[in-house]
């Protein structure tokens, strides 16, 4: 297998756990879409282009509450600012030049962005952009099929049962962090300090604040922990 | 007809700012934030990022502190399960069987 099929393979395998939470929303963001009476071209073409879930979200809500356009832009554009972030830190590890570039850009969700991060700190010698191609591609196509399924399930039936959403999400990811407590114990610190962060802030802001917040927070601790140390 | 252009025009623009927020620190990272002790700052980003994704939406149902769930004890339960088995991957599966036996159960 050359190097880049072994690496997309990596990044489509580990992406597998979170694929069950991404469709799940797929599903509810089709069925709601579907129930506001959006066309499932509308529906499908956000999941498409847009391929962001909770700027999807936000921006489904407000369509069917009518909001003006430029609510709706602006509300979706704040919410993925988060993705400057994940640039910055995919940055120098990244191998792709010039317009190549747009194509990982393309696929940087926060899953996809989290199975490549992880990765880098796993494995020396593989390529994160085939990494990141792969973990986005398979959760691009899920996202996708689910997104129709959803719009196609509203058409049969309105009564929907579903696990509850945060519950979903917060499972699929709490195994990372766990994974991620045991094999990194120099990120404890940070995670210390993200917790209580993360429960502070919960009373007061909303999850996609709040989410910015806490990356921030644990970034600034990080940055002030190492503050005194010697640069590389 | 028209409400349909709009929306889709609409979508389109929000998918290209969404695609030019994620590449623009790809393809350009200013120097200020390309030195060694931001690039640490940067390593922490995974590390809080999955706090911020499984703390709040554990523990908080529309901004308010909510422990006594069957979600909640569905996911502490999986915390020391993970742990001791070394499954990391199987973080949903296990709170699921959880879930669905503590609902069961009660």
């Amino acid at each position: 297998m050359t190097d880049w099929k072994q690496a997309y393979t990596v990044g489509a395998k580990r992406v597998g756990p979170l694929v069950f939470s991404a469709g799940f929303f797929g599903l509810i963001f089709g069925f709601t879409g579907a129930s506001g009476g959006l066309k499932l071209g509308i529906i499908s073409a956000m999941s498409i282009l847009i391929f962001a879930g909770s700027a999807q979200f936000i921006t489904l809500v407000l369509i069917i509450e009518k909001q003006t356009l430029v609510a709706v832009f602006i509300a979706a554009t704040i919410i993925n600012l988060r993705h400057l972030i994940y640039g910055g830190v995919l940055h120098d590890l990244l191998e792709f030049r010039g317009i190549k570039r747009l194509i990982p850009a393309y696929f940087l969700t926060d899953e996809a962005f989290l199975v490549t991060t992880l990765i880098n700190k796993e494995k020396e010698q593989i390529s994160l952009d085939w990494v990141l191609i792969g973990a986005g591609s398979v959760l691009w196509f899920f996202w996708n099929l689910t997104t129709i399924t959803g719009y196609l399930i509203y058409q049969v039936t309105q009564d929907i049962i579903s696990l509850p959403e945060n519950f979903v999400l917060a499972s699929s990811f709490v195994g990372f962090l766990v994974e991620h407590w045991v094999k990194h114990p120099q990120d404890r610190g940070v995670i210390a300090v993200a917790t209580v962060l993360a429960l502070g802030f919960g009373f007061i802001v909303e999850s996609s604040a709040l989410l910015i917040i806490v990356m921030a927070g644990g970034a600034i601790f990080a940055l002030l922990r190492h503050g005194g140390a010697q640069d590389d | 007809m028209t409400e349909t252009v709009q929306l889709l025009i609409l979508i389109a623009l929000i998918g290209v700012t969404t695609l030019a927020l994620r590449a623009t620190f790809l393809f350009y990272l200013p120097k200020f934030i390309n030195h060694p002790r931001i690039r640490r700052a940067f390593d922490a980003v995974p590390a809080s990022m999955l706090v911020a994704l499984v703390i709040p939406f554990t523990f908080f149902v529309n901004q308010q502190l909510s422990l006594f769930r069957t979600e909640v004890y569905a996911i502490l339960i999986t915390i020391p399960l993970i742990y001791l088995t070394k499954k990391y991957a199987y973080g949903l599966l296990i709170s699921i069987i959880s879930y669905i036996i503590f609902i069961n159960l009660f």
